[in-house]
């Protein structure tokens, strides 16, 4: 179990990340000149020269939606993110400042304009970006640097930065190691370059330089080591971009125990020598739903063995972790083989390999591109549950109400097609019709109206339908309060009067 | 949380303790000083003790020649010494009854000297908020009886830290009540109207005393000679401050109440209330939309009725159902197994280790041992158990789960890969329910190994059983537990 994914510690590290990258102050180190490696390397490597050339700056202003008054914006931010120059006059960031960006303006080298660009293709489970730029007078200059076609070995890196100034900054770092890693948001694991530099508030997508080629980029930091998505990983989603069929990266969605016990590998059957590791959830919608059983021991994936903590040999880059079989090098659409010991049998199934939408997830990992979905009736604010939402409490896997975290991580994430949400009523809007709720706030909804909720969908149908008169609300129990009850003739007269009082422009996210 | 109550205040000497003459001759000399030495049990390694410290409180001499003091003085003691003000030695206290569910306790001197000239106090009345009372005991920084003088500046009900669990009257003074005053007597008019226990640390001029009725209630329980604590409603109710929800129940104008959510197995109202139901009055005192009584000047919560009757006693409700006033008799019951919600002190923690496996009941003292912040940072399936399932699962209500704490590494054992602590559902097939389980199912397997079944996903392990047989001793020996179980 120790080695299990645990989806609340990875999304902390993510949301971690994602809250240095938005608060970093503007750098202040001096510029240092690019260590002499990233320019001594043998053709065609890059000089210093195209080095500058194939690295922009692009200012990213955006406005993210309030999760706790769903029907309002939080200010506005701007985020500078440094931007590497890709063939077909785009550019390739790794950064989670898309998706709720509002404007997005390019910046080269040696001058102050800043060129309109048009982002055409954003997959948070990178998280990578593409961002084009319609003006051809922005590309006189520029020119796309080479990327490496596999990870380098260990050894010095030179990470480079824009800095406001417009000048170019080179840090040195060392590559520790490559490993498998998630960036960002992401709930996929994909090839990343454990990057240590002594530099302070990197992770804006710097782009990291080795034997002069393009290693990969930065996405955030992760104990006192940046990550790094790695060359590789880029080439996949430039190649899926320019296909025009990118569906993002297959994930595995499993959760599983290793099997570092010797009696407990015989008790279960393992001839000697015979490794693997055991599963203990499978995700209906990842690789391995509807394929792979918790309690499957896996033998093999994709041709190697694993070993009894999940690990395999990789070609190039030695013991990985096999969540990252699913995506080097492998694309949503093909399968994947898979040997496992059910019940005594050893069987050869095949994995479907599929890409994840966060809507997904139980609790969606992220959500962009649009505000919450939320109904206010009576005063009452309902929201389904999502890792935005849970964003508001901060360290949230500390400090959310602990019937909520159980909710998130033990009851079942997907029991149908369509995953069952966790509603809330996430607070209310003190008024007369509320009487006696005015500080009931983030308690999960069980039936409203008698009909059990599931989703913001059900709960509006189930208000569709008061009893006798009245709107009936039942919370799930053991979280203080049970019920709220209001008269279901004044909550509608009480509609514009909150409107007002409020200033919710609209009650419901899905009126017009 | 055992020493949050120790915590009270840090300023020593706050203006309002200041040396008074004691209103009411002689008070002080009835007052103890009440030294203890204590060990607590450790429940991160059940078969042994923590190291001896010092703790010191105060008492008070009442008729029957007992000592009246807080339960958290003498929590956890090995030994209790009280000493008079007017004399210089100590003697040796037995203790004779804790309830610690109300943070008080009896002690007895044997040695017939002690009791020499020393006048019992007597119990007032509880008293009203804005009258005056003075506290009397030994807080820190001095030898000597000390008095401060207060006024009641509240009566509610309130939390009782010292168990943690548990929730009855409380009167709040400005009267100083420092750390060495717990246990003291509060006194009005010469007489006892509390108990002083508990503080808010940081907050200035605010100390609490257990008042009269709840210490009364203590005493008449020791009457048969064994203490059963305070009767449980066993309701969850909503108050019913919502007019909406008032007609939606069909409540006529006037009536007031709360409306019951739930009803726990085996509570005093189990059988009786049901939810849905708004509950009038009980023991004849109309409950209010916010749940409360009247109490003199105050009003509390309902709850205190319950609390001012002893187990066995007939409780009697008026509820609203069906358009109906019914008039409803219950018998007065505990829940015993709130417990495992409590803070223990002075008890041995039931424990079995099998092959360096350490299993433990769940409980909160358990759960304690995470840390505070458990309810976050336990595995969220313990946190279900001991927080939500009763509520979820009433019919399961009184079910043990049992836990692996820990495992004591040997080469047997270290090679599992397990995330602790973790709920066992299983062991070689048996469905785990009680400490007894586990031994049985480990003794009464004939397989090569044990097969180990964890809850959700925890996953399983397994052991060899020859090896664990030849290992078991072997690690009760290295690890210098002289009992392989507690039960």
């Amino acid at each position: 179990m120790t080695a299990s994914c645990s989806r609340a510690t990875l999304a902390l590290a993510a949301l971690v990340a994602a809250a240095c990258a938005s608060t970093r102050p503007p750098a202040s180190a001096p510029p240092v000149p690019p260590a002499p490696a990233a320019v001594a390397a043998p053709a065609p490597a890059a000089s210093n020269g195209h080095l500058r050339a194939g690295i922009v700056s692009v200012r990213v202003t955006g406005q993210d939606w309030n999760w706790r008054a769903p029907w309002e914006k939080q200010a506005p931010w701007t985020r500078t993110v440094t931007g590497l120059v890709v063939p077909g006059r785009k550019i390739l960031l790794a950064s989670t400042a898309f998706g709720n960006h509002l404007l997005v303006e390019a910046q080269k080298l040696g001058s102050e304009a800043r060129t309109v660009g048009r982002v055409e293709l954003v997959d948070q489970e990178g998280p990578l970006a593409l961002v084009a730029v319609d003006d051809p007078a922005f590309w006189e200059g520029l020119e796309p640097l080479p990327l490496a076609d596999r990870a380098p070995g260990e050894g010095d890196v030179t990470i480079l930065r824009w800095q406001r100034s417009g000048l170019l900054d080179a840090f040195p770092g060392t590559l520790r190691q490559v490993r498998s890693g998630r960036h960002g948001l992401s709930q996929t694991s994909l090839l990343t370059l454990e990057i240590g530099t002594s530099t302070d508030g990197l992770g804006e997508s710097e782009v990291v330089i080795a034997k002069g080629r393009v290693a990969g980029l930065v996405t955030g930091r992760t104990g006192d080591a940046y990550g790094a998505l790695a060359a590789p990983v880029l080439a996949q989603f430039l190649e899926g971009a320019a296909r025009g069929d990118w569906r993002s990266f297959a994930r595995a969605g499993l959760a599983w125990q290793d099997l570092t016990n010797p009696a407990l590998r015989e008790s279960l059957g393992l001839r000697p020598g015979e490794t693997g590791i055991r599963l203990t959830r499978v995700a209906r919608h990842g690789s391995a739903g509807g394929v792979l059983k918790p309690g499957d021991l896996v033998l093999e994936m994709g041709g190697a063995k694993l070993d009894p903590t999940g690990y395999y040999e990789h070609p190039l880059y030695g013991r990985m972790l096999f969540a990252l079989l699913f995506s080097d090098g492998r694309r949503p659409g093909e399968t994947m083989p898979v040997k496992v010991l059910r019940d005594g049998e050893r069987l050869d199934l095949q994995l479907p390999l599929r890409a994840m939408r966060p809507e997904q997830d139980r609790v969606p990992p992220y959500v962009f591109g649009r505000g919450p979905d939320y109904v206010v009736v009576g005063g009452l604010v309902f929201e389904e549950l999502t890792r935005p939402y849970l964003g508001a409490w901060g360290d949230w896997a500390r400090r959310a109400p602990p019937r909520i975290l159980v909710a998130i991580d033990r009851e079942p994430e997907d029991a149908g097609e369509e995953p069952k949400r966790i509603v809330l009523l996430s607070s209310v809007l003190p008024d007369a019709v509320n009487l006696g709720y005015q500080e009931l706030r983030d308690l999960i909804v069980e039936r409203v109206n008698g009909r059990a909720v599931g989703s913001l969908a059900d709960l509006r149908q189930a208000f569709a339908a008061p009893q006798g008169g009245f709107h009936v609300v039942d919370f799930v129990a053991g979280q203080g309060a049970a019920r709220a009850v209001l008269d279901a003739a004044e909550a509608q007269a009480a509609a514009a009067r909150l409107q007002q009082a409020y200033g919710v422009e609209r009650l419901d996210s899905a009126a017009p | 949380m055992k020493r949050a109550v120790a915590v009270l205040a840090l300023g020593l000497v706050s203006p309002l303790a200041a040396q008074v003459p004691a209103p009411g001759n002689g008070v002080a000399a009835s007052v103890v000083h009440v030294q203890v030495f204590r060990s607590a049990f450790d429940w991160s390694q059940p078969w042994r003790q923590e190291g001896v410290t010092g703790a010191s409180g105060s008492g008070f001499f009442i008729a029957g020649g007992r000592i009246v003091t807080n339960a958290h003085v003498i929590a956890d003691a090995r030994q209790i010494l009280v000493r008079r003000p007017d004399q210089a030695n100590p003697y040796v206290a037995a203790l004779e009854a804790v309830g610690n569910d109300c943070d008080l306790a009896v002690l007895r001197v044997a040695d017939p000297e002690f009791a020499k000239g020393l006048r019992p106090l007597a119990f007032g009345s509880l008293p009203r908020s804005g009258t005056r009372v003075n506290t009397f005991g030994f807080p820190l920084g001095g030898q000597d009886v000390s008095s401060t003088a207060g006024i009641v500046s509240r009566v509610e009900s309130r939390g009782y830290v010292h168990s943690g669990a548990d929730a009855h009257l409380v009167v709040q003074t400005d009267a100083a009540i420092n750390p060495g005053n717990s246990g003291g007597p509060v006194i009005q008019d010469g007489r006892v109207v509390g108990v002083a226990f508990q503080g808010f640390p940081g907050a200035d001029n605010m100390g609490f005393f257990i008042p009269v009725p709840i210490v009364r209630h203590f005493l008449k329980n020791l009457e048969d000679g064994r203490y059963d604590g305070f009767p449980d409603s066993g309701l969850d109710t909503t108050p019913l401050l919502s007019p909406a929800y008032r007609r939606e129940r069909g409540l006529p104008g006037g009536r007031s109440g709360v409306v019951v959510d739930r009803v726990a197995p085996g509570g005093t109202a189990d059988g009786v209330l049901k939810p849905g139901d708004v509950l009038l009055s009980i023991e004849r005192q109309a409950i209010a939309n916010d749940g409360t009584i009247r109490l003199g000047d105050a009003r509390v919560t309902f709850e205190h009725a319950m609390d001012m009757l002893q187990v066995g006693a007939t409780v009697r409700f008026t509820a609203w159902r069906d358009g109906k006033e019914l008039v409803l008799q219950a018998s007065a019951r505990r829940i015993a197994r709130y417990d495992r919600n409590r803070n223990q002190y002075g008890v041995a923690p039931d424990y079995v280790v099998y092959a360096g496996l350490v299993f433990m009941r769940l409980e909160t003292e358990l759960l304690k041992t995470l840390g505070r912040g458990w309810p976050q940072s336990a595995s969220r399936d313990l946190v279900w158990h001991q927080l939500f399932r009763e509520a979820e699962q009433p019919a399961e209500a009184d079910r043990e789960v049992i836990v692996l704490t820990r495992v004591l590494r040997h080469a047997v054992n270290s090679q599992m890969a397990l995330s602790l602590p973790v709920a066992v559902e299983k062991i070689n097939d048996r469905p785990v329910r009680s400490l007894a389980d586990v031994v049985e199912a480990f003794a009464s397997n004939r397989e090569r190994f044990h097969r180990l079944e964890f809850e959700r996903d925890g996953g399983i392990e397994a052991l060899d059983r020859a090896k664990a047989e030849t290992a078991h001793p072997e690690i009760l020996k290295q690890y210098a537990i002289p009992h392989d179980r507690k039960l």
